[in-house]
């Protein structure tokens, strides 16, 4: 059994001023798994439904259908059970401003540690102290939480998500507004928790390059519902982008295309983009042949910025043609789609 | 857990900024109303009876004053007069309530006829028990209120600060859930293993614990000021007219216990009504705006127009207004036995509606 299973859920948010009237569906038959150890990166543009799965995930916000378990436990009916080894930053790392870091991870280590453990006062102040440590803060422990930088809320945040020590880790937009050795820190200490101790992780962000670098599989979402479902060894191996400067780009399309198939697009002044893994002599070589000039040829490993671009537009000519067939009229604008912003 | 919970909001409650401004408003109120307590020109209430009994007619000399022309009546009963005096009574109460009846007079005469009743109740009761006398103590007429002691110290300064702790509730307890969604900290909260109610039941009876808190140190400090500079009268006997229609025998201090009790139930219930509105809007403000309309009585005004204000939430929470004579303020119609299950109904509506809305609701 995976520690959280998604299975089908749908979240639809009722008419009201905020729906324009109307109403909203917030995620759309959403399904999949996560295991232990895993770090998963989720991905979308804003509104695509993200916060809505976390804030479900966490029981935060309750699903229309569907039914999400974590350890087993439904975390519609059973929320209480299912939250008792989860840990989680959503959406902002907000914290009692006028307490400090100390008391505010006092109070909350009290709500959070099960009698199960056993801990005392002194054990729990222990505990306390060594996530201030790990996030860097004990320095700073005694300080009202008002004078924190964004950073430093971010750092607490983490360590107020770690205080049950969970099994499942969720944080939404960690790295927001740290500097890039905070970036840095978060991500060794997401990649620590994942692989040393055999956390499941749920990392949300925009910032694709370093959840690149954190998470080890990626949930593409756009409009509520799954794109793609896409492990880090698949996007490297996935394919390479071929760039090619050539003098007759028309000609060269036309060779690419005949001689191995592949559809190369012009971006102007002789430079064609092709996706492909046939080693560069060989096209060099083939278009020589054919009477091209190629003037360089370099290539370029996917991201997971262009894996996440290509599938969304791909999606989206997708959803296009099917929208132009199904009424045969205009096809919708990005501003005209409906999306809630859950950021 | 619960427990952890509970202790929680007790610290989000005393802010220490909070709790300052509070020690600093209760001390200052102190001082204040121990120097204006003591401008009072002591005037035991065998002044105002001889003024009465030297005036031929003392419900026109005073204007309004009914209310001391029944105490004229209780310390004038003797064996002898008291079939009499009940029978006077009885017949200027059957013309009051025609005329209050009258669609020009409509209502105008309610709070005289509650006094006649009281009269009446508190001469039935002299006449069943044999208890006569001049000075005899009765609620709303004691002679405990017109001279210093400890007790009419402790109860005055106490309902002073349960008054202001009515508004300080109002605006505190607005925002004991608003305030956490405004700051985004209710997730922090929510994400533990704790369920809604939980954190619903933690924040009331937080609530509930400060203000009791408060006006318990109010009460501890201005009886133990009043026991110092005053002579207490506690244990002296004091007659209560209940629900203008039957008469028991209590202490001085045991009047005072009560008085107390519903000047801290109407605080609570302000403040109960104030949570919800807050916990339903999730905004602070409103909520405060519109107990406040409540509590000045806005919404009772307009009923009273109509009638019918007997049955509003906010004419329901002084049950005060019950024992005694001339204790607050009188409702047409009211009656004790319809006020206190009333009271208890929107009670259990307010905080009922609360604890669903939670659960109901979306956390974030």
């Amino acid at each position: 059994m995976a520690l959280l299973e998604v299975k089908n859920v749908s979240k639809v948010y009722s008419k009201s001023k905020k729906n324009k009237g109307g109403s909203l569906t917030a995620l759309d038959d959403v399904s999949f798994t996560l295991d232990k150890g895993e770090a998963l990166g989720l991905i979308g543009p804003n509104g695509a439904g993200k916060s809505t799965l976390i804030k479900c995930i966490t029981g935060l916000a309750t699903q229309t259908s569907g039914e999400i378990t974590i350890n087993g436990y439904d975390t519609k009916k059973q929320r209480v059970k299912s939250i008792k080894k989860v840990g989680a930053i959503i959406e902002s790392p907000d914290m009692y401003k006028d307490w400090t870091a100390m008391e505010n991870l006092l109070y909350l280590a009290d709500l959070s540690i099960s009698k199960e453990e056993g801990l005392d006062k002194n054990g729990v102040k222990e505990r306390v102290e060594s996530l201030l440590k790990l996030v860097n803060l004990y320095d700073r422990r005694n300080d009202k939480v008002y004078k924190y930088s964004l950073g430093m809320k971010q750092r607490l945040g983490i360590a107020q998500a770690l205080l049950s020590k969970p099994e499942f880790l969720i944080l939404d937009e960690p790295a927001n507004g740290l500097d890039p050795e905070g970036i840095k820190e978060i991500r060794d200490i997401i990649r620590h928790l994942a692989k040393d101790l055999d956390m499941a992780v749920l990392v949300s962000s925009h910032n694709l390059s370093e959840l690149q670098l954190t998470c080890d599989r990626f949930l593409i979402i756009k409009k509520g519902k799954i794109l793609a479902d896409i492990k880090a060894d698949d996007i490297v191996k996935g394919g390479t982008t071929v760039v090619i400067q050539v003098d007759d780009a028309v000609k060269a399309i036309d060779v690419l295309k005949s001689e191995y198939d592949i559809t190369a697009r012009h971006e102007g002044d002789g430079k064609l983009i092709a996706d492909t893994e046939i080693a560069t002599g060989d096209i060099t070589k083939t278009l020589i042949l054919n009477g091209v000039t190629v003037n360089g040829i370099t290539v370029k490993e996917n991201t997971l910025e262009e894996t996440f671009l290509s599938v969304t537009e791909d999606k989206k000519k997708d959803t296009d043609k099917e929208f132009l067939s199904a009424n045969g009229t205009a096809i919708p604008t990005e501003d005209s789609e409906t999306g809630k912003e859950d950021k | 857990m619960f427990g952890k919970l509970y202790l929680g909001e007790l610290k989000k409650l005393a802010r220490p900024k909070a709790l300052i401004t509070l020690a600093v408003l209760c001390v200052a109120l102190f001082i204040v109303f121990v120097i204006i307590y003591n401008m009072q020109i002591e005037e035991p209430l065998n002044t105002l009876r001889e003024a009465a009994e030297s005036t031929e007619n003392f419900t026109e000399a005073t204007g309004d004053g009914v209310f001391d022309y029944y105490q004229d009546y209780i310390s004038a009963a003797t064996p002898e007069n008291v079939d009499e005096l009940i029978a006077e009574l009885n017949e200027t109460k059957k013309t009051y309530e025609e005329r209050n009846k009258k669609k020009e007079t409509k209502g105008q005469y309610g709070a005289a006829i509650k006094e006649l009743r009281c009269g009446i109740a508190m001469l039935e009761y002299m006449k069943a028990h044999n208890v006569y006398g001049k000075n005899l103590n009765v609620e709303g007429y004691a002679s405990y209120y017109a001279v210093k002691n400890a007790e009419s110290f402790a109860l005055y300064y106490f309902r002073t600060i349960a008054a202001i702790l009515t508004i300080y509730g109002i605006v505190m307890a607005a925002g004991l859930y608003a305030d956490e969604y405004a700051r985004g900290t209710i997730k922090l909260v929510m994400l533990r293993p704790v369920t809604k109610n939980q954190v619903t039941t933690a924040k009331l009876l937080a609530l509930f614990t400060y203000i009791l808190g408060i006006l318990g140190v109010a009460s501890l400090l201005g009886y133990a000021y009043g026991a110092i500079a005053y002579k207490s009268v506690s244990a002296e006997k004091v007659y209560v007219v209940f629900n203008a229609s039957s008469v028991f025998a209590c202490t001085v201090g045991g009047t005072v216990l009560y008085k107390m009790f519903f000047a801290a139930v109407k605080v609570l219930s302000f403040a109960s009504l104030s949570y919800a509105i807050g916990t339903i809007l999730r905004k602070k403000t409103p909520a405060i705006i519109l107990s406040f309309i409540v509590y000045l009585g806005i919404i009772s005004a307009l009923f009273t127009i109509f009638g019918g204000e007997r049955f509003l939430f906010s004419t329901n929470t002084d049950l005060s207004v019950y024992f005694g004579f001339g204790v607050g303020e009188y409702i047409n119609g009211g009656n004790f036995f319809l006020a206190l299950p009333l009271l208890v109904i929107y009670l259990a509506a307010i905080i009922s509606s609360t604890y669903l809305v939670v659960n109901k609701r979306d956390v974030i």
